[in-house]
């Protein structure tokens, strides 16, 4: 079985810091890592691995520096890292480069990704169901490969007390939240084996796949940054006040 | 000149702070207020290849030489200096020493359980007459057909009460003197007439246990012997050489927690109508913090790459020691003096790092001690030779 892991890389959020005065997000420090929830699917797929015999691929599309992620999830288990170089974070074009890429390495049963993404708030998970075709089953908390399909558990219920599992048969893409499993830590030894492997990132360039720069025009156009109005504080409330309410 | 940790160290540094800021910091407290380490803690880092960082990769080490086992040393010690203490004295001196002079055979016996901490490892030198004078040791070992028997007692040893393997050194010709009369021997601690005393109550480090060890005619077998039979002085001064880098690194991070607990404080305390950050008694305690800690910084990475590099590295690695410690605990308490208050409660993490800090000025060679190895170092590059 094989199983894509499509992972990002953001701005770590606590080198940023947003001036709503001045209409901007400051950069402090200009340090990337792994989205979370990217992690935690990685983390499923690793999961899925130790029980069965898949074959756990990550993905990622980004300037050079992606490779770090990749070479991260290597150290952590991942079998096999693709690094598409290519500048874009329009979604669109991620998920047709996704697609393209599933196809190019001969298909692929299983995709799990983060839920959605740190920065963007953005998950891959519909449209890359959409364009594959595949069965699509959101914001697992669990997921499992039982014969020929795919179980995850989901939190129903905001406050937490009401889990359900859902099934579907196989490809399928699932997505994992940040309340999924806790990443592994990888080896010491292995981060250093794997960052010493010149060939632990494969690099498939695009005219591999088929495209060509003019076939990366953005869907989305973005035209600026605004934010929300502040919020007002509220009120502090005693428990007496609480108490005359109920009654 | 290059600046630039290799990419592999980086992810390493990333690994390894994810771990301490997730496993080791939350405990830190309890640490300190227990007097105990979990052992499941130790066997998790093990997992990780955390205890055997140094080592290659035969002996079951992670082989990330000096500068991985800095960077450990580093972020451990900015989580919390009774974990790193316990993996300093393990890895450091322990383990190094063996890995220093022990036979191959030996290695094989050991390294690859104490690497992976199923084994954890102490390094016994000082005695009730035998600390910075550590040639006046007494522990006798006595030949007797194929085995050794050691008699005697060790104080202050750090994992005392939790080691495994413990590499003593002890008298094998008291006609030599510890000067070409001691060797090295590792002893487990489930042989008959090892025994260990009650764990000391410190002022700092409280869950880093140490105790004194007594070997009551405690056999040793000769393939324990590490290293040469009277050269056991030699490998216990070299491995205490190359321990001070580490202790550099270790000192290094409790003053860059220190400073960074101190940038946050003045981010959010308020004094006089506005953030006391604004306040130039505030900024230069700051600024003289950050300029010292990045001096040590330069050193201590500077001495790593010397290890790894086979060069010469004992006078820098007196300054490692020398430098990191005082730095740390001139550190600190700067950084009490800017949490005012606050920096005296036993609920806010400042007073157990300023009693932490204390011992780093005296543990594995007294600063008094360093300042003699930098010094005849010194001298001997204009041919002087002083003897302690």
């Amino acid at each position: 079985m094989r199983i894509l892991i499509p992972i990002k890389q953001i701005l770590h959020p606590a080198g940023m810091t947003v001036n709503r005065k001045a209409g901007k997000v400051f950069v402090n420090r200009e340090e990337y890592v792994t989205n979370p929830a990217g992690k935690r699917a990685l983390e499923a797929a690793l999961r899925i691995k130790d029980g069965t015999d898949a074959d756990v691929i990550v993905a990622a599309i980004g300037p050079t520096r992606t490779a770090d992620a990749l070479l991260e999830a290597r150290a952590m288990g991942a079998d096999r890292a693709i690094l598409i170089p290519a500048d874009t974070t329009d979604e669109a074009l991620i998920v047709r480069l996704l697609a393209t890429l599933c196809e190019h390495i001969g298909g692929v049963d299983l995709l799990i990704t983060g839920d959605s993404a740190l920065d963007t708030g953005i998950s891959l998970g519909p449209r890359l169901s959409e364009a594959l075709n595949f069965a699509y089953l959101g914001s697992a908390v669990q997921c499992v490969v039982e014969g020929s399909a795919v179980r995850i558990v989901r939190r129903d219920d905001p406050a937490g007390r009401l889990y359900n599992a859902y099934e579907a048969a196989l490809p399928a893409v699932v997505t994992v939240t940040r309340a999924g499993s806790a990443p592994r830590y990888p080896h010491g030894g292995k981060i250093i084996t794997t960052y010493r492997d010149a060939n632990a990132v494969e690099t498939i360039p695009l005219s591999d796949l088929g495209l060509s720069e003019s076939d990366l025009q953005p869907v989305a156009v973005e035209r600026g940054q605004s934010f929300p109005p502040e919020r007002e504080f509220g009120r502090q409330v005693s428990v007496e006040e609480i108490a005359s309410w109920i009654r | 000149m290059d600046y630039d940790l290799p990419p592999e160290y980086n992810a390493l540094r990333r690994m390894i702070r994810e771990f301490c800021e997730e496993e080791i910091k939350p405990l830190a407290h309890h640490i300190d207020e227990s007097g105990v380490v979990e052992s499941d803690l130790l066997r998790r880092m093990g997992a990780l290849g955390f205890l055997g960082v140094p080592f290659p990769r035969e002996y079951g080490g992670m082989g990330a030489g000096e500068l991985g086992y800095c960077i450990m040393m580093e972020e451990l010690n900015r989580a919390s200096p009774s974990v790193a203490t316990i993996i300093g004295a393990h890895i450091g001196i322990g383990v190094m020493s063996m890995y220093l002079d022990g036979s191959k055979a030996l290695k094989d016996k050991y390294m690859p359980d104490l690497c992976s901490g199923k084994m954890i490892c102490a390094f016994a030198l000082t005695e009730s007459n035998a600390g910075s004078d550590a040639a006046a040791i007494q522990l006798r070992a006595t030949l007797e057909g194929d085995s050794y028997f050691l008699d005697g007692q060790k104080m202050w040893i750090t994992n005392g009460p939790i080691a495994d393997v413990i590499n003593v050194l002890a008298i094998t010709d008291p006609s030599l003197g510890a000067r070409g009369g001691a060797t090295v021997f590792a002893v487990e601690s489930k042989w008959e007439g090892y025994s260990t005393g009650k764990p000391e109550r410190k002022m700092g480090l409280h869950g880093s246990p140490t105790s004194l060890l007594n070997f009551d005619s405690v056999r040793v077998p000769k393939e324990n012997v590490v290293g040469q039979i009277g050269l056991g002085f030699v490998t216990f001064m070299k491995t205490l050489d190359i321990g001070r880098v580490s202790l550099g690194a270790a000192t290094l991070g409790g003053a860059q927690a220190a400073l960074e607990m101190c940038v946050r404080w003045a981010r959010t305390r308020q004094q006089f109508g506005r953030q006391i950050a604004h306040m130039q008694s505030i900024q230069f305690m700051i600024a003289d913090m950050a300029a010292e800690i990045e001096a040590l910084r330069a050193l201590v990475y500077r001495t790593a790459w010397l290890v790894d590099n086979g060069r010469p590295f004992t006078k820098e690695a007196g300054m490692c020691k020398l430098l990191g410690s005082e730095t740390a605990s001139r550190c600190i308490d700067r950084a009490v003096q800017i949490h005012g208050a606050l920096g005296l409660s036993r609920d806010f993490p400042l007073e157990r790092a300023f009693r932490d800090a204390r011992i780093s000025e005296i543990f594995e060679g007294t600063n008094e001690i360093q300042r003699l190895v930098i010094a005849s170092e010194l001298m001997q590059e204009v041919g002087v030779r002083l003897r302690p």
